[in-house]
C-alpha cells in the first residue's frame, strides 16, 4: 500500500484549536506522525514583563478560555506570597468554588468533544446540555460564562449571597443526577467501549519518563494531585478523594474524568456549607519587593506551574508559565504509532488538548 | 526521599557551601550549582526518587543568564545555574529526563542557549521562517519586521 | 389520454414530484427525530428544501487537477440510477411494470451510488476524498453482500425473481415479515450500511476525513449528491416494505397508500433511533461484524427458508 500523508490541522473538525499533525498512513495504519505547535503563540511571557502586576491579572486570564480561573488563581497566589499577604478565608473559599466549577465545566466540555470525535453525537449533546447548568451558575456568580475575572491580588472581587447559595444547591443536585447517568452510560455502552478501549495506551514508566501530569497520568496509575499533596488555597480543610485508574487507555481517562467531576461536585457542596464569614480580600500594595516565588495548582488538565522573579518595582522581571498540556503533547507521537486512522480522533481527544494553554 | 534530605545530599555530593541553598516562597528549596555539575545533580535527584520535572525557566539578568530546573515531589526543589553571556552552552538532560525536551527547545529558541545533546533542536513555538532573533531577550523586539504574506499559498482558479 | 396519464404517472405521482417530496419529508423526519433524541428542537419542516435551494445558488469549485467531466457526470449517474430503480418498485402501492429478474435490477441500481461515491473521491484528488472513497469501497463489499443475501430470502420463499411474484406469494400466504423477521433485521442493517448512516458512516466521518469523497464538491453537484442519498433512503425503504410487508394492502387504493406511508415513517423512525444510539464503528470492526457474524447468520437464515 502506498504512503499517504494526511494533514490533521491546522484547521480540522477534530481540533478545537490550531495544531499541526502530519500523519503518514499506510492503508489505514499510522506509521509516523510529526507535531508542530505555535499557531496560537501570543508571547504572553514577554507581554507580562511590560505590564504591571495588576494589569497582568487581566492578561493571565486570557491564556486559555477553559482554565482561565486557575491561571489567575496561581498568579495571584504567587504575587500574594511575594507581598506577604494573607487572603481571608472567605476569599479562599470563593476561589476554590470557582476552581471546582471550572473543573466540572472543562470535563463536561471534553466529554462532548470526545463523543463527537468518535461519532456518538447523542452523548455530545447531553454533556453540553449539562454543561449549561454549570455555566449558568458561573454567570450568576461572576458575570461571565467562561472568563470570570474574579481574582484580584489580595482576594476575590465578587461575593456570594443567599440567592447564589440556593441556586448552587439546586443546580448541584441536578448535576449530580445527570453526571451519574453519564457515568453509567459510558461504563456500559458497547460502542463507546469499542472505540476507546485499548487505544492510546500509556504505561506508568512512560508517564514518569515524560513527566506527564493530570488525568492522563492518573489514568495510568500515577497518584499525583497538587490539591492533596501540596495544598493551596484552603484545600487542606476540605475532604475529597483523588480517583485513580490503572488501565491507561482512553476509556480509563474518560471514566476518571467523570469520577473527578463527581468529586468536584462533592467539594462544591462542602464549600457552600462551610463558607466562613468575613472580608473577601485585603488591599495589596502596587510595588512588589524583590524575590522569587514558585507556585503550583491543579488545573483541570494537571499541574500548572508559575515562577515569578521580581525586582523591586511594579512590573515583574520574569514570569514563567508552564501549562499541563505541554506535558501530554510529548506523548502523542508515541501514542499514535500503529494506530488506525479512525483511532487518531479518539487518541487526540482523549488527551484533552488545550493548545492555547500550551502555546501561550 | 524528601526534598529536605535530597537537598542535603546534593550539597554533600556536589561540595556546595551553605549559602547555595535557600528557601523561597510556597515551599520551594533553591540550590545554586555550577553548570558542569548539572548532569551529576540530576542523576542524584533521580536516584533519590524525585523524577517529576515541572519546568525549565531561563532569565536574562544584567550580565548573566540564569537557568532554573524545577523538580517536585510533595515539595519543590529548584536548581539554579548561572551562565556567562559569552558562553551559553550547557549539557542537555534529555537523556535522563525525556520530558525535558519541549522545555529545552523552548528555552533554546527564546533565549538562544545551546543545549548539547538535545535530540530534536527545532523550533517549538516560533514559526519555521522566523528571522527575528531571540524574542525573550531584553533588548530584542517581540515581533519581526516581515510581511504576513505566505509565499507558499497557491491562489487556485474556480471551475 | 394515455399520454397525459403517462406524463402524470412519471412526473407527478408516483413519479418525480412525489418521490422528491417524500424523500425530503423523510429526511426532515430523520433530522427532527435525531434532534429530539438528543434533547434539541430540530429543524423546521422546510429545512431540507431550503438546504437544496441554497446549494443550487452556491459557487461550484473543484481543486486544480480534478477531472471536471467526470465530477459533473458522477452525481448525475447516481441520481439517475436511483430514479430508475424507483420505476420498477410499486411505490405508494401503484402497480409497476414487472418482469422476471427486476428484483436483481433494482438491487443493482440501488448499489450504483456507492460505486459512484468511490469514483467521486478518486476523481477530485484530495487526500480526504481518496481515503473516504477507499473506505466506501471497503464498506461496499461488506454491505452489498449482506443486503443481497438477506433480501434473497424473500425471493427464495416466493420462488420467483420478480417483484410481482414476491407480492403474489405474500398475498397467498402471509407477509414475509412474520416468518423472516431475522432476514428483515439483517436487510435493515445492510440498508444502514448502504446509506452510510451512523453507526456505519465511516466514509464520511467528519472528525477523520472531513466529508469523505464529497469533501471537494459544492454547489449543484453537492445538491445532487444529497438528493441521491435522500432518494436512496426512500427507495430502499420502499423496497424493504414491498418485499416484507406486501400482504397488508390492495394495490392502487387509498388505504394502501396510507399504510405504505405509515410503514415508511415507522421504519425511518427505527433508522433514526439506531443512528442516535450508537457510536461510529471503525472499518475493521465493521468488516469483522459483517463477515464473522451477520453474513453467516444470513446464510443460515436462507438455508432455513429453503428447507421450510
Amino acid at each position: 500500500m502506498s504512503k499517504i500523508t494526511v494533514p490533521i490541522g491546522p484547521q480540522h473538525p477534530l481540533l478545537k484549536e490550531p495544531l499541526s499533525f502530519l500523519v503518514t498512513l499506510e492503508g489505514e495504519k499510522v506509521t509516523n506522525s510529526t507535531l508542530r505547535l505555535g499557531y496560537v503563540h501570543r508571547g504572553i511571557e514577554k507581554l507580562a514583563e511590560r505590564r504591571t502586576y495588576i494589569q497582568n491579572v487581566y492578561l493571565i486570564e486570557r491564556i486559555c478560555g477553559i482554565c482561565s480561573h486557575i491561571h489567575s488563581t496561581t498568579y495571584c497566589q504567587s504575587v500574594e506570597a511575594l507581598l506577604g499577604l494573607e487572603v481571608p478565608k472567605r476569599g479562599l473559599y470563593i476561589r476554590m468554588l470557582l476552581c471546582e466549577l471550572e473543573r466540572i465545566h472543562s470535563h463536561l466540555l471534553w466529554l462532548g468533544v470526545l463523543s463527537k470525535n468518535i461519532g456518538l453525537n447523542t452523548l455530545f449533546m447531553y454533556a453540553w446540555r449539562d454543561r449549561e447548568i454549570v455555566l449558568n451558575i458561573m454567570e450568576e456568580i461572576s458575570g461571565g460564562r467562561v472568563s470570570h475575572a474574579v481574582n484580584i491580588i489580595g482576594g476575590v472581587r465578587v461575593d456570594i449571597n443567599e440567592k447564589h447559595l440556593s441556586l448552587l444547591q439546586e443546580s448541584l443536585q441536578e448535576l449530580t443526577i445527570r453526571v451519574e447517568e453519564i457515568l453509567r452510560s459510558i461504563e456500559n455502552d458497547r460502542s463507546f467501549r469499542a472505540r476507546t478501549r485499548n487505544i492510546g495506551y500509556l504505561s506508568l514508566e512512560d508517564i514518569k519518563r515524560f513527566c506527564v501530569v493530570g488525568p492522563v497520568a492518573r489514568a495510568s496509575g500515577l497518584d499525583m494531585d497538587i490539591r492533596r499533596d501540596a495544598p493551596y488555597a484552603a484545600y487542606d480543610e476540605l475532604d475529597f478523594e483523588v480517583p485513580l485508574m490503572t488501565e491507561g487507555d482512553v476509556w480509563a481517562r474518560s471514566i476518571l474524568r467523570i469520577l473527578e467531576v463527581i468529586q468536584a461536585i462533592r467539594l462544591c457542596t462542602q464549600i457552600i456549607h462551610n463558607l466562613p464569614d468575613g472580608p473577601i480580600s485585603v488591599s495589596a500594595p502596587r510595588r512588589v519587593p524583590a524575590g522569587e516565588v514558585v507556585s503550583r495548582a491543579e488545573a483541570p488538565r494537571g499541574e500548572v506551574f508559575y515562577y515569578i522573579h521580581s525586582d523591586d518595582s511594579q512590573k515583574p522581571a520574569r514570569l514563567k508559565v508552564r501549562t499541563p498540556t505541554l506535558t501530554t503533547l510529548i506523548t502523542l507521537p508515541g501514542q499514535l504509532k500503529n494506530v488506525q486512522l479512525a483511532d487518531v480522533s479518539a487518541v487526540i481527544a482523549g488527551v484533552d488538548l488545550c493548545i492555547a494553554c500550551a502555546d501561550r | 526521599m524528601t526534598i529536605e534530605k535530597t537537598g542535603i545530599k546534593l550539597q554533600e555530593i556536589l561540595n556546595l557551601d551553605r549559602s547555595s541553598k535557600k528557601l523561597i516562597p510556597l515551599n520551594e528549596v533553591e540550590i545554586t550549582i555550577s553548570k558542569q555539575q548539572i548532569l551529576l545533580a540530576v542523576k542524584t535527584i533521580l536516584k533519590s526518587g524525585i523524577w517529576h520535572l515541572s519546568a525549565i525557566t531561563c532569565q536574562q539578568l544584567e550580565n548573566e543568564f540564569v537557568l532554573l530546573y524545577h523538580f517536585w515531589k510533595s515539595g519543590g526543589l529548584t536548581l539554579l545555574i548561572s551562565l556567562d553571556e559569552n558562553n551559553l552552552q550547557i549539557d542537555s538532560i534529555c537523556s535522563l529526563v525525556s520530558g525535558a525536551e519541549f522545555y529545552e527547545r523552548e528555552v533554546r529558541e527564546m533565549f538562544g542557549i545551546e543545549f548539547l545533546g538535545l535530540p530534536n533542536p527545532t523550533p517549538l513555538l516560533l514559526p519555521d521562517d522566523w528571522e527575528g532573533g531571540y524574542p525573550m531577550r531584553k533588548k530584542e523586539p517581540a515581533s519581526q519586521e516581515k510581511s504576513n504574506e505566505n509565499p507558499l499559498q497557491d491562489k487556485g482558479k474556480s471551475v | 389520454m394515455n399520454q397525459l396519464d403517462l406524463f402524470f404517472r412519471i412526473f407527478i405521482f408516483p413519479g418525480f414530484l412525489f418521490l422528491l417530496v417524500t424523500a425530503l419529508f423523510l429526511h426532515w423526519l430523520d433530522r427532527k427525530l435525531i434532534a429530539r433524541f438528543q434533547g434539541r428542537v430540530g429543524p423546521p419542516w422546510y429545512q431540507p428544501l431550503a438546504d437544496l435551494v441554497k446549494l443550487f445558488a452556491k459557487e461550484d469549485i473543484l481543486p486544480v487537477g480534478s477531472n471536471l467531466f467526470f465530477a459533473a457526470l458522477l452525481p448525475l449517474i447516481s441520481f439517475a440510477s436511483v430514479l430508475t430503480a424507483s420505476f420498477y418498485l410499486p411505490i405508494a402501492i401503484q402497480s409497476a411494470p414487472s418482469f422476471q429478474g427486476d428484483f436483481i435490477v433494482v438491487l443493482f441500481l440501488l448499489s450504483m451510488p456507492s460505486l459512484m461515491y468511490f469514483l467521486a473521491g478518486w476523481v477530485t484528488r484530495g487526500v480526504y476524498s481518496v481515503i473516504g472513497g477507499n473506505r466506501a469501497l471497503l464498506q461496499y463489499f461488506s454491505y452489498e453482500v449482506l443486503f443481497l443475501l438477506a433480501m434473497s430470502g424473500t425471493a427464495i420463499a416466493s420462488g420467483s425473481w420478480s417483484l410481482a411474484g414476491i407480492r403474489l406469494a405474500q398475498i397467498k400466504e402471509s407477509p414475509f415479515i412474520f416468518i423472516q423477521i431475522i432476514g428483515f433485521l439483517l436487510a435493515l442493517s445492510g440498508l444502514i450500511g448502504k446509506l452510510k448512516r451512523e453507526p456505519y458512516d465511516i466514509p464520511k466521518a467528519k472528525s477523520e476525513v472531513i466529508a469523505g469523497a464529497l469533501t471537494e464538491f459544492s454547489g449543484k453537484k453537492l445538491a445532487l449528491w444529497y438528493l441521491t442519498i435522500q432518494l436512496q433512503t426512500m427507495v430502499g425503504l420502499s423496497f424493504l416494505i414491498h418485499c416484507y410487508f406486501s400482504g397488508f394492502w390492495q394495490m392502487n387504493t387509498i388505504s394502501g397508500f396510507f399504510i405504505f406511508l405509515l410503514l415508511l415513517i415507522i421504519l425511518q423512525g427505527v433508522l433514526s433511533a439506531i443512528s442516535a444510539i450508537y457510536a461510529r464503528l471503525r472499518i475493521d470492526q465493521l468488516v469483522h461484524l459483517n463477515w464473522h457474524i451477520l453474513i453467516p447468520l444470513a446464510l443460515l437464515h436462507n438455508i432455513f427458508i429453503l428447507l421450510i
